[in-house]
């Protein structure tokens, strides 16, 4: 990384930021949003320097796809922090949001990126939404009868403020970056090979997909190469009995208890069929029938982690009841009040009659 | 069983570019100090909540980076966690806001500095 450049990036960034905290005239404004971005893009620059040029990538998304991402994301961010009315910085940071969660769909997270906008967009930010709006419909005249809301166009401490995120940022941007082989970056082949060898062990947990993709895989096949029909079905060796065949064939275990073999590069495994006669037929899986991230996601949930899946859940119940709790409009009732609201009568009170009818 | 990685004809999963990786990583960094400014900066509780959960997002966006790095799913996993705590913290923090604005008819935390002592 070329350190002086992402210092004076960050620096540029902050002094920016500081300026946007006050309501400006529409030019000032577009030259502000001029320098911020150019800020944004220098961090960029000055941290993909020393990266592999995109081209040679055996995968990937477009590097300027990615960029872009990053642009849209900083600047609603920066005009979420800023914004002095609030129902404005609630929408800038679902735009924020929509872009965090395109960045997830090109980090191959898919599962992760639409719970991101059901979960956040959805959910979150629409109760954020209910609660400002809730707070400021009376016209919100502050308790010292001033003007509505000088407390969101006033910031608080900028300058601290700024002074401290650009020793976090370039604290931790250092920590980063400085070193070009302080983080491998990438995943090393025999890596790569162990991450898809699990992800096939995954698959074998799953039994039912499994059978149907090793089907779907050899009625394509069977389609490809009629020949094949009597290898699968000897006896009447017709394509429609095969089909028929394939249609009831079940996955074989082997003696380790494995219903497949995966290749030790990760990149096939091979499933073994068997046919209702007892004959065995081994298919080979090729990548589109791995589990997709949300089966594996899943899988993983409940496999490694459910100890943590139930925590979650123990956490969102308490946050249910004290939000029951904190909503619970509190009344002031008088002793004899509250005994009759439950219907319980004062000892030696003959004057009080259940149902009030006296 | 997965549409969405027809480029992957050699394996699964690939591995990630490493210019992508770091452009993600600076991202989740930039939005982080951003989200700090707004903690520190902004008057109004709710928006410093909502400050917060930019934070969170931040966060998210380095595990989901790391993870890719590292070809491991727990990163994708932690965010699932963190999505969890942000919803429980807007139901608790957004309920406690409306109750101290119901008391004093403004959502300026300094209306409330006396709760420090």
């Amino acid at each position: 990384m070329n350190a002086n450049l992402f210092y004076l990036a960050a620096a540029l960034g902050a002094v920016v930021l500081y300026l946007m905290m006050e309501p400006r005239p529409a030019p000032f404004r577009a030259a502000l949003t001029v320098f911020g971005l150019a800020a944004v893009a220098l961090i960029l620059t000055a941290v993909a320097a020393n990266a592999p040029a995109p081209e040679d990538a055996a995968s990937g998304a477009p590097f300027g796809l990615h960029v872009l991402l990053s642009l849209v994301a900083v600047a609603g961010a920066a005009r979420m922090v800023t914004h002095p009315k609030p129902v404005y910085a609630a929408l800038y940071f679902i735009l924020v949001i929509l872009a965090v969660a395109v960045n997830f769909l090109l980090m191959q997270a898919e599962f992760m990126a639409f719970a991101l906008l059901i979960v956040y967009a959805g959910a979150i930010l629409i109760t954020y939404l209910f609660v400002l709006m809730l707070a400021q419909q009376s016209g919100d005249r502050g308790s010292r009868g001033e003007d509505a809301s000088w407390y969101d166009r006033t910031p608080r401490e900028p300058i601290a403020a700024l002074i401290l995120a650009f020793i976090v940022l370039a604290t931790t941007g250092d920590a980063l970056f400085r070193r070009p082989n302080a983080l491998p970056w990438v995943a090393s082949p025999a890596e790569t090979a162990r991450a898809n060898v699990r992800l096939w062990e995954q698959a074998g947990d799953m039994p039912g997909l499994l059978a149907d993709e090793a089907r779907a895989v050899a009625l394509a096949d069977l389609a490809k190469d009629p020949g094949l029909a009597k290898a699968w079905s000897p006896a009447n060796a017709t394509e429609q009995a095969a089909r028929e065949a394939i249609a009831a064939a079940s996955v074989a275990i082997d003696g380790g208890g494995r219903r497949l073999s995966v290749s030790p590069d990760g990149a096939s495994a091979t499933v073994t069929l068997r046919t209702a006669d007892g004959t065995l037929h081994p298919v080979k899986l090729d990548a589109a029938a791995a589990p997709s991230n949300s089966q594996s996601l899943g899988h993983s949930l409940v496999a490694k982690f459910p100890v943590s899946l139930e925590l979650a859940g123990v956490i969102l119940l308490m946050a249910l009841f004290g939000a029951v709790v904190l909503a619970r409009k509190q009344m002031q009732m008088a002793e004899d009040e509250r005994r009759i609201a439950a219907g319980v009568q004062r000892l030696g009170d003959e004057s009080f009659e259940r149902g009030g009818a006296a | 069983m997965n549409p969405v990685q027809p480029l992957l004809a050699a394996a699964p999963l690939a591995p990630a570019m490493p210019a992508n990786v770091q452009l993600t990583l600076a991202l989740a960094l930039i939005l982080f100090a951003i989200g700090l400014v707004g903690f520190l900066t902004r008057r109004n509780m709710i928006l410093m909540f909502l400050s917060t959960e930019l934070m969170f997002q931040a966060a998210a966006l380095a595990f989901v980076a790391f993870g890719r790095m590292w070809m491991d799913l727990s990163g994708q996993l932690m965010v699932i966690f963190i999505l969890t705590v942000a919803a429980a913290e807007a139901a608790l923090a957004l309920g406690l806001v409306v109750l101290l604005y119901r008391r004093k008819e403004t959502l300026s935390n300094e209306a409330w500095a006396e709760l420090k002592e």
